[in-house]
C-alpha cells in the first residue's frame, strides 16, 4: 500500500498498535507491518513527526527508557487517545461500509 | 557527514528548538541502531515535516495562550476602572476623570495616550489572534504566511498589553487617592506586566519555529469569515470606527457628558483607522497591494 493511499488514516493506524501496548518509533513501525501483513510499508521516518504531533494534540504521552545503554522514547496511548481512536474506527466503519456497498 | 549529522542539521536549520533536536536525533539513532538499512527518508523532508507540524502546533497554541492572558489582564484592568472609578464616584468609560482632566497636565497626556492605544492595538491583536488560530483550529499544517501573522498578533498583543499595564500603577500614583485600590493597582499592575512580558519567549520560540509549506495568508475577510466582495478589510475598519464613535457618544450620553463622549468617540474613532492604516499589513488585516 503507497504512503499516499495512509494519508488521514496514519494517526488512527498509530493509535491502534500503541493502544495494545506502549511501543517506541521502531516498534510502532514494525507493528504496523505486521498487523497488515507487510502491506503497510509507509516511509519509515514519517512515523515520528506523526508520533510527536499526536503527542503534542494531547492523544499520546511518551517517556524515555533505557534499553542496552540507549536512550528510548516509548509512547503510550492517553485517555484523549482512546476516545480518539474509537472515533477514528467509526469513522472508518462508516467510509469502508460506504465504499463497500457502492463498490460491491 | 552520516544520517543522524545531516539530520540534526536540517532540524536546527528548520528551527527546531535544541530539546526536541536531541530528543528526535536519539529516536532516530535508536532507529538505525535497530535496523541500520532503514529508509527514514531525506533529512530535509523530515526536518520540514517536523516543522510543519509542531510549527502549526506552536503558533495555534502561543496565540490561545496569548489571548487568555490579555484576557485576564483586560478582566483586571476593567475591574480596577471600574471599582475605581465607583469608589471615587465616577463612572465606568475610562475610569473617573473626563479627557479635559488630563489635559491640565501636560505629561499626563503622552503617558495617557501611550497607554490608551497600547490597550486597544493589545485588545485588536490579542483578539484576532485567537480568530485566526480558532479559523485554522482544524488545519494539520498551515502556511509560513499564516504562522508568522499568528506569532506577531500574538507578540504584538502582549508587548502592548503589558504597555498598557503601565497605565495602572501610575493613574493612581499621579492621582494619589489614598484608596484600597491604589495598593492593588500597585501591586496588580507590575504583576500582569510580569505575565504578559514572560510569555513573549514563547512567540519568539514559535516564530523560529515556521512551518514550511507556501501559501498566502488570509486577511481580515477570511478571519471573519466574510464571503461578500463588498466586505473588504478597509470597509470593515471604517465601519468598525463609526460603531466605536457611536458607542463612546452613547457612553458620554450615559455618564451626561456629551462633549467628552464625542471626544473620547472621535479620539477611539480615530485611533482605530490609524491603526488599520499603521499596522494593517503587518498583522494581517489586509494584504500587501490588496484593499
Amino acid at each position: 500500500m503507497k504512503a499516499e493511499e495512509l494519508k488521514g488514516h496514519l494517526d488512527g493506524l498509530i493509535l491502534a498498535v500503541v493502544s495494545r501496548e506502549p511501543l517506541h518509533g521502531y516498534a510502532v513501525i514494525e507493528s504496523l507491518k505486521a498487523c497488515s501483513g507487510g502491506e503497510l510499508a509507509l516511509p519509515e521516518g514519517t512515523v515520528y513527526p506523526a508520533l510527536h504531533r499526536l503527542e503534542a494534540d494531547g492523544l499520546l504521552s511518551s517517556k524515555w527508557s533505557v534499553v542496552g545503554g540507549r536512550r528510548r522514547r516509548v509512547y503510550s496511548i492517553t485517555k484523549r487517545g482512546t476516545k480518539e481512536l474509537g472515533v477514528s474506527r467509526e469513522r472508518w466503519r462508516v467510509f469502508a461500509t460506504t465504499i463497500e456497498a457502492v463498490l460491491a | 557527514m552520516n544520517y543522524v549529522d545531516s539530520l540534526q542539521v536540517e532540524l536546527a536549520a528548520a528551527g527546531i528548538p535544541t530539546r526536541r533536536r536531541a530528543r528526535i536525533v536519539a529516536e532516530f539513532s535508536d532507529h538505525l541502531h535497530e535496523n541500520p538499512e532503514a529508509e527514514l527518508g531525506a533529512p530535509r523532508d523530515l526536518a520540514r515535516q517536523f516543522a510543519d507540524e509542531l510549527g502549526t502546533r506552536l503558533a495555534r497554541g502561543t496565540a490561545y495562550r496569548a489571548f487568555a492572558a490579555l484576557a485576564v489582564a483586560a478582566i483586571v484592568l476593567v475591574v480596577m476602572f471600574f471599582n475605581g472609578g465607583r469608589t471615587w464616584g465616577g463612572w465606568v468609560g475610562y475610569g473617573h476623570y473626563p479627557v479635559s482632566y488630563y489635559l491640565h497636565r501636560w505629561w499626563w497626556v503622552p503617558m495617557m495616550l501611550v497607554c490608551f492605544i497600547s490597550a486597544q492595538i493589545a485588545l485588536a491583536s490579542g483578539g484576532l489572534a485567537l480568530l485566526r488560530a480558532w479559523r485554522l483550529r482544524r488545519v494539520p499544517v498551515m502556511t509560513a504566511a499564516d504562522a508568522a501573522i499568528l506569532n506577531r498578533r500574538a507578540g504584538v498583543g502582549l508587548v502592548c498589553g503589558a504597555t498598557a499595564m503601565i497605565a495602572l500603577p501610575l493613574t493612581h500614583f499621579v492621582v494619589d487617592f489614598s484608596s484600597r485600590w491604589n495598593t492593588v493597582a500597585i501591586t496588580v499592575g507590575p504583576a500582569l506586566i510580569v505575565l504578559l512580558l514572560a510569555m513573549v519567549p514563547d512567540v519568539v520560540r514559535a516564530a523560529r519555529l515556521r512551518p514550511t509549506r507556501e501559501g498566502p495568508a488570509g486577511d481580515l475577510t477570511a478571519d471573519l469569515g466574510l464571503e461578500d466582495p463588498r466586505a473588504t478589510p478597509r470597509r470593515i475598519a471604517v465601519v468598525l470606527s463609526v460603531a466605536i464613535v457611536l458607542v463612546m457618544v452613547a457612553v458620554g450620553v450615559y455618564s451626561d457628558d456629551l462633549y467628552d463622549g464625542i471626544l473620547r468617540g472621535l479620539f477611539d474613532g480615530a485611533a482605530c483607522l490609524v491603526g488599520f492604516a499603521v499596522l494593517g499589513q503587518y498583522l494581517g488585516l489586509q494584504r500587501s497591494g490588496v484593499d
